[in-house]
């Protein structure tokens, strides 16, 4: 209301100034309108100022203007605006300045009135343009109270604004309240059902208790764990009585004994096992619980017990313990176990150990093998299963060390035992056959064979380059002990030799078999002849003297080749004695003289009719024989045979000489072996054995001799042999013996000295016709005294005599005594010992029991010295032997013989017969 | 008449033959080597020879091999005196194309048949 009024006066007051300006002309204030229009202004109650808007001089003010500031309207028109301005002094200025500048025309300030009042206006100004220049006039409007109220209307406004806002405020807080409450509640809500999920979910029984020990929850777990159907059952009752009221055995648990009741009444956690809850339907079961205490401002308000029914684990524990235990035992079982297993252990280390040994043993055994089958002298290949080469010999590598500087490589490098294929094989194998016949079908077969660990294959190969000679293969599959099969292996050997030398067999049996089968055809044939068909006596005179002599011929060749084979074999016994070699010579001589009238035979002795040989008569009668033969036989026109026997180096040599068809030079030496003759024209018709140069060989060589010829061929030839001879220049046998046997002895003093008496009693008897006179004692030490009190001639000594001496220690005594050295003693003894003999230079030793006529020939030998025989002999072991046999003979036992230098020496009897006379080489 | 040459340098068997030949009334020519059996065959065309086997000179097969691989004297029999028992000659005997064989010893009456029954063939 209050608003519109003042609206009102506005727009009066707009109205006036409007009519006022646009009506006043410049004369200032037109007094008609203007004064009109003045007294509109004088008395109009509206405040009215009119200010000069470059100064802000008061100009103009009307009644109401004076009424309202307080002042007159001299004092306002005296005054500035500014002055009316409540502002601080700089600020208005300032503020008049601006609202000027700014045109403003409606503006609000604060005028102080005269009184200092403030006071709020409002003001509208217009401008006029009068004579004056631009005025403004002001409408001042009062507006204090407006403002005021306006303010109070506003506080009010404002307050209740305020409340308003306040009680919005509240309710919506209210409200915010009611919804975070009911959200609150949605929560908690929410969290007790999650709080009874997880109290339901739980396996445990959980119950919460107040103070009194009432149930105040419990979950699911603890209904089905006790029984109970519902919650309402437990609510509020008192659970130490309704489940925990009795011991397991029956016997009343009270509360001051129930630990819950214990911990929570002093607020401690508990957990108890072992002891029972009871069922709603009174049966036990052994529990597991905790109880918490509720603690609120360090109140205890109650507790919250959780259990389980721990049956089953009471069972599982049970089984666990027994399970347990029963581990308990495996592991002794174990532990027992190991112990027995260390000790396992130990005895395999031994073993090992062994093994290890064995090993080495094994190595060596190997090495020694090996070193067998390389020197076995064939070429030894091994192939395994695979057919690949395992081992080469040396001895192969030997026999093809011909190869090429590759091949060597291949052997040197081990090629072929590296290869992994059977490529090194077939190359191997091709090699091997370089220069062999036939040597592609030997390559397949071989290959083949690598392959195959059965079959035995074996094969002559003949070599022609770059060597010539004869191979033997074979190859057989290796099976071990087992028999299993590990491979196969390959021999290769030269069987040049061997060949020549069957060779050489098949052709003496052909020979000899024709030799034998062409006189038994003519002595068959003949005799047939003779008996089947009618001839004429010449021809029977003829046929049965070719028969005769055919008989003989194929007798002396069966004679002359088991002859030969005799000597060959070294089964031929040569009746060897002194000879007369010459005298063997002239037999031939007279043997052949007489067979052919063309040849002269000149025998040539030089002196040497009484040249000595040590040999078979009969045999040395036969080579001479032959020579001679040959001689005449291969000298068919005649001519001079001569035969010498000279000696030369302790050699006798016989030379028989022809003149005949001589021998080519290529024959040498052939000409001695079986059946050979020399093959010419000339020679088909000379007959003969063609033994006989071989027999004579045979026969020359085993008297120690040597046999030959030179020849030139179509002039001669000469053939020779030598044998050692006896010398017979400085064979002096000077024997001076005496034949005890057949003289007495000397009388003679001899010793016995002998333990037995019996033995003592038989000696004597034995020589009681022998001479001698005997003394006799039982000891060695007596015997010695006595010895040096008689002069003995000889002394019987027994080995074992009582006392401390032995038969030996007397007869050291009495060697050592020079009364008694050249005393021969005979040694009776039960034992043999006769190495001693001669060391001990002892005349005989008898061994017990021994005959009489023993021990008197030893006796009279004894008694009758020395033999004194001298003789220079040949070293030849068999002229020994006959010397033995010889002096035997004679009585003269030898004792040993022995070479020295150039000297023998025979020792007999006691004495060594030191041979004086020449000395010989 | 039928000419029979013998060769042999056995004298003794040589002289068995040509008796035994004898009787069967042959002409016989003798000779002791190959080389003169050969000459002999070449020259008098026999109608039989036999050789011996172990011959100075030339062996009894060489001749045998000589006459029989000759077109002029393949014509001519030949006859081998072989060593009883040994295949080898028996084998020789046959490589030298010998027509017959025999073995030693043989007895006279058998060589007589077997010459008659070489011979007899050609009639």
């Amino acid at each position: 209301m209050k608003i519109a009024i003042k609206t009102g006066k506005i727009f009066i007051g707009l109205f006036l100034l409007g009519f006022l300006l646009t009506s006043a002309p410049q004369t200032g204030y037109a007094h008609a309108e203007s004064i009109d229009c003045y007294e509109i202004f004088e008395e109009h109650g509206t405040i009215l100022l009119v200010v000069d808007p470059l100064t802000g001089n008061i100009l103009h003010v009307n009644q109401a203007a004076a009424g309202f500031y307080g002042y007159t309207v001299e004092q306002l028109e005296a005054m500035k605006i500014q002055s009316l301005i409540a502002l601080p002094v700089g600020e208005v200025e300032a503020v008049f300045r601006e609202i000027m500048e700014q045109d403003r025309h409606n503006f609000i300030l604060e005028h102080r009135l005269a009184n200092n009042e403030i006071r709020t206006v409002e003001i509208n100004s217009y401008p006029y343009t009068g004579e004056k220049g631009t005025m403004l006039v002001a409408i001042v409007n009062d507006i204090t109270n407006r403002v005021l109220l306006e303010k109070k209307e506003a506080t009010l406004i404002g307050i209740l604004f305020a409340i308003v806002i306040l009680l919005l405020a509240i309710s919506l807080l209210f409200f915010n309240n009611i919804k975070k409450q009911q959200k609150q509640n949605k929560e908690i809500q929410s969290i007790k059902e999650d709080l009874h999920l997880i109290l339901d979910s739980a396996a445990e029984g959980i119950y919460g208790l107040d103070t009194d020990g009432n149930c105040t929850f419990c979950n699911a777990s603890c209904l089905k764990i006790l029984g109970y159907a519902d919650e309402k059952e437990l609510l509020g009752k008192n659970m130490h009585w309704q489940i925990h009221y009795q011991k397991e055995d029956g016997s009343p648990l009270a509360l001051e004994d129930c630990h819950i009741f214990k911990a929570f009444s002093h607020g401690e956690d508990v957990h108890i096992e072992g002891e029972v809850f009871w069922r709603a339907d009174g049966t036990a079961f052994p529990a597991a619980y905790y109880s918490h205490p509720q603690i609120q401002d360090g109140k205890i308000v109650g507790a919250v017990v959780t259990f389980a029914d721990i049956t089953e684990r009471k069972e599982a524990e049970k089984e666990l313990l027994t399970a347990y235990e029963e581990l308990e035992a495996i592991n002794l079982q174990l532990t027992e176990q190991q112990y027995s297993l260390e000790e396992q252990n130990a005895v395999i280390e031994e073993l090992n150990a062994q093994l290890e040994e064995e090993n080495e043993k094994y190595l060596e055994q190997r090495e020694t093998l090996q070193a067998i089958v390389d020197s076995l002298g064939g070429g030894v290949v091994m192939f395994d299963l695979a057919g690949r080469i395992t081992f080469i010999n040396e001895a192969w590598k030997d026999l093809f060390n011909y190869y090429d500087y590759d091949q060597d490589d291949y052997l040197e490098d081990n090629f072929y035992l590296k290869n992994e294929t059977s490529f090194g094989t077939e190359l191997f194998i091709r090699n091997m056959l370089t220069g062999i016949e036939g040597k592609d079908e030997v390559f397949s077969k071989l290959v083949e064979l690598t392959k195959d660990m059965n079959s035995r294959y074996a094969v002559d190969l003949e070599q022609l380059s770059p060597i010539k000679r004869f191979l033997s293969l074979y190859s057989n599959p290796c099976i071990s002990a087992g028999g299993k099969v590990f491979g196969r292996v390959m021999v290769v050997r030269d069987v040049s030799h061997q060949k020549e030398v069957d060779r050489l067999k098949l052709e003496l049996i052909s020979t000899v078999s024709h030799e034998l089968r062409t006189p038994m055809s003519s002595i068959m044939g003949f005799s047939e002849l003779l008996l089947t068909r009618e001839l004429p006596q010449e021809s029977h005179q003829e046929f049965l003297s070719i028969i005769n002599s055919e008989s003989k011929r194929l007798t002396n060749l069966i004679n002359d080749f088991l002859d030969i084979q005799k000597m060959e074999s070294g089964k031929a016994e040569f009746e060897k004695e002194d000879n007369l070699l010459a005298e063997i010579i002239q037999e031939a001589i007279r043997i052949f003289g007489n067979i052919s009238g063309k040849h002269k035979i000149v025998f040539n002795l030089n002196n040497n009719d009484s040249l000595r040989v040590f040999c078979d008569r009969d045999k040395i009668l036969q080579v001479v024989s032959n020579f001679l033969s040959n001689a005449i036989k291969y000298s068919p026109a005649g001519g001079d045979i001569k035969i010498d026997l000279t000696v030369a180096d302790e050699k006798a040599h016989v030379s028989v000489t022809d003149q005949g068809l001589g021998i080519p030079k290529e024959a040498g030496d052939k000409v001695f072996s079986k059946f050979y003759r020399v093959n010419n024209d000339e020679r088909r018709r000379i007959g003969g054995t063609g033994l006989g140069l071989a027999i004579s060989k045979e026969i020359i060589e085993a008297h120690g001799g040597e046999i030959g010829f030179t020849s030139t061929y179509g002039q001669g030839s000469s053939f020779y042999f030598s044998l050692p001879t006896l010398d017979s220049g400085s064979r002096e046998v000077e024997t001076v013996k005496e034949d005890f046997d057949v003289y007495a002895t000397d009388q003679g003093l001899v010793l016995i000295v002998e333990d037995d008496a019996a033995m003592v009693k038989l000696i004597k008897e034995i020589l009681k016709d022998e001479n001698v006179e005997m003394h006799s004692i039982d000891n060695g030490e007596e015997a010695i005294q006595l010895a040096n009190k008689y002069g003995y001639n000889l002394f019987i000594l027994d080995i074992f005599l009582k006392g401390q001496l032995n038969g030996w220690d007397v007869l050291k005594r009495l060697k050592g005594n020079p009364a008694t050295v050249d005393t021969p003693i005979i040694i009776s003894s039960a034992y043999e010992n006769k190495k001693d003999i001669f060391k001990a230079d002892i005349s005989d030793y008898l061994v017990k029991p021994f005959e009489s006529e023993q021990l008197i020939k030893v006796v009279r030998k004894a008694l009758n010295g020395m033999l004194k025989a001298k003789m220079v002999l040949n070293s030849d072991e068999q002229l020994i032997e006959y010397l033995f046999a010889v002096l035997k003979d004679k009585g003269i036992e030898v004792r040993s013989i022995e070479h020295s230098g150039n000297m023998l020496m025979i020792t007999l009897n006691e004495e060594e017969g030191l041979l004086n006379g020449k000395e010989t080489d | 008449m039928r000419t029979i040459l013998v060769a042999d340098d056995e004298r003794a068997l040589k002289m068995l033959i040509v008796e035994t030949l004898k009787i069967g009334n042959y002409n016989i020519l003798e000779v002791d080597n190959g080389l003169d059996a050969l000459e002999l065959a070449g020259r008098e065309k026999p109608d039989l020879a036999i050789l011996d086997v172990m011959m100075p000179g030339l062996t009894g097969y060489e001749v045998c091999k000589q006459i029989k691989t000759d077109p002029g004297l393949k014509q001519i029999k030949v006859l081998i005196l072989t060593a009883k028992g040994q295949q080898a000659d028996k084998e020789a005997a046959k490589l030298a194309l010998a027509d017959y064989y025999i073995s030693k010893p043989f007895s006279p009456m058998e060589l007589l048949l077997k010459v008659e029954e070489i011979l007899g063939d050609d009639k």
